[in-house]
C-alpha cells in the first residue's frame, strides 16, 4: 500500500509536470524524507487537475479562473469580469427585450430593473 | 435626529431584513412595499452571485461534487448566516459550513474537506493583506541561521493527495501529504509545493524551534529514520536551495 503510494505520487508529479527534488533519503517505510514536488501555480495546477481529469471533468475553459491567475497573470478579482458582464448584459437584454417593453407600458420605472439585472446576478443565470 | 427620521429607519431596516429573509429561505411573507410577483427574481439574481462566486472560488470541488453542487450551495445561501462583509471571504464561510453541516455529502466525499482547503488556500494567501518583511540581512547559513521565511505561506496536512488528479481513486490513496502553498513574492501568484513528511512536519513546527530550520530537521527525522545530522545537512541542502529559489524560504540571519 504505502508502495503504491508513492508510485501515485510520482506519476501525480509526472501528471502535473512537478518538478521533483530528491537526494535520495527514503526511511524503512520507504518514504523519501528528501524530496520536494514543486506543483506550479495554482492556475498551472487548477487547469491541469480540470483538464486531466477522469470521467466527469471539463476544461478549465469552462471555469472562470479565480483571484490573481487569470490568463496575463496579474488580473484580481473582478478585473476582466466588467467586459464579459457588458456582453451578458446586452444577450440579457435581447432576450428580455419583448419583455421590458411590456413592463414598461405598466411600469414606467426604469430604474427598478438596473438591479442585478444584466449585472453580475443575471449574466450568470443561463449559464447554470 | 427627529424621532420620525429615526421611525422611518427602522421600518427601513424591517423591510430590508423581511426582504433579505424571503431571498435566503425562499419563504414568502408579506413584506411591507413589495410586490410578491417580483420577488421571485430577486432571490434568483443573489443566489446567481453566490453560486457564482462559490463556483469560481472551487471549480473542482465543484466538478467533484457535480450534479449535487447546485443544492449543496442553495443550503449553505439559505442556512448560513454570513460574517464577513467582504464578498471574497465567504468561500471559507461554505467551507466551515460543510465541515459542520453536511456530514453525507462529506460521507460520500470523504475527500472534500481537503479539497476545500487545498482550492481555499490559493484564495487567502492571494487576498490577504500584505505583511511587511523585516529588512535584515540573510548573512547566516541553513545549518546555524535563523531562517526567514515567505510570511505568505501555510504548511497544510491532508489526508488526500488532492493535488494530483486521481480523483477517481482519491479514497484508496488515503495517508498523509503535506504542501507548502505561498505567494511568490516577486510574481504574485500562489504556488504549491509537495513536501516530504519531514520537511513538512519540520516547516509546520518551525516556531518551536525558534526559526531554526536545521534543528527542527533533526527532531523529526530522528521520528522517522536513523541518520546523523551531518548527512542530515547535507541532504537537505539541495531541498533547501529549491525552496530559496522557489521563494519559500527568503533566506538565512544569524
Amino acid at each position: 500500500m504505502e508502495k503504491d503510494k508513492r508510485i501515485s505520487k510520482k506519476l501525480a508529479a509526472l501528471a502535473t509536470g512537478a518538478l521533483a527534488i530528491s537526494a535520495a533519503g527514503a526511511n524503512a517505510n520507504g518514504v523519501d524524507l528528501f524530496e520536494v514536488n514543486d506543483l506550479g501555480t495554482a492556475g498551472e495546477l487548477r487547469s491541469q487537475l480540470l483538464t486531466e481529469s477522469p470521467s466527469g471533468f471539463v476544461s478549465n475553459s469552462e471555469v472562470e479562473l479565480k483571484c490573481g491567475e487569470g490568463k496575463d497573470g496579474e488580473a484580481k478579482c473582478g478585473e476582466g469580469k466588467a467586459e464579459k458582464a457588458e456582453e451578458k448584459k446586452s444577450e440579457a437584454k435581447e432576450d428580455k427585450k419583448a419583455e421590458k417593453k411590456e413592463e414598461k407600458a405598466t411600469e414606467g420605472k426604469a430604474t427598478e430593473h438596473k438591479c442585478g439585472e444584466g449585472k453580475c446576478g443575471e449574466g450568470k443565470c443561463g449559464e447554470h | 435626529m427627529d424621532s420620525s427620521t429615526s421611525k422611518l429607519k427602522n421600518d427601513t431596516q424591517r423591510v430590508q431584513s423581511e426582504l433579505a429573509e424571503y431571498v435566503r429561505s425562499g419563504i414568502l411573507t408579506d413584506i411591507t412595499g413589495a410586490r410578491p410577483e417580483r420577488l421571485p427574481h430577486y432571490r434568483r439574481l443573489v443566489f446567481n452571485v453566490i453560486f457564482d462566486t462559490l463556483s469560481s472560488a472551487f471549480p473542482i470541488a465543484r466538478k467533484v461534487v457535480s450534479n449535487s453542487w447546485k443544492g449543496l450551495v442553495a443550503r449553505f445561501f439559505s442556512s448560513h448566516s454570513c460574517q464577513n462583509y467582504q464578498v471574497w471571504r465567504m468561500p471559507r464561510e461554505f467551507m466551515n459550513y460543510v465541515l459542520e453541516h453536511e456530514k453525507q455529502v462529506q460521507l460520500e466525499i470523504p475527500f472534500l474537506a481537503d479539497l476545500l482547503l487545498f482550492e481555499w488556500i490559493e484564495i487567502e494567501l492571494y487576498s490577504e493583506p500584505d505583511i511587511e518583511i523585516a529588512d535584515t540581512p540573510h548573512n547566516g547559513n541553513f545549518e546555524n541561521g535563523t531562517a526567514v521565511l515567505n510570511p505568505h505561506r501555510r504548511a497544510l496536512k491532508l489526508s488526500y493527495p488532492v493535488f494530483t488528479n486521481q480523483y477517481d481513486d482519491m479514497v484508496d490513496l488515503k495517508g498523509v501529504y503535506y504542501l507548502a502553498v505561498f505567494r511568490n513574492l516577486d510574481e504574485l501568484k500562489v504556488r504549491y509545493i509537495q513536501l516530504s513528511p519531514l520537511f513538512g512536519e519540520a516547516l509546520m513546527n518551525i516556531n518551536d524551534y525558534g526559526g531554526q530550520l536545521s534543528g527542527a530537521l533533526y527532531d523529526q527525522s530522528k521520528k522517522l529514520t536513523d541518520i546523523s545530522k551531518s548527512e542530515l545537512v547535507d541532504k537537505s541542502i539541495p531541498i533547501v536551495d529549491e525552496l530559496i529559489q522557489r521563494n519559500l524560504i527568503l533566506g538565512f540571519r544569524k
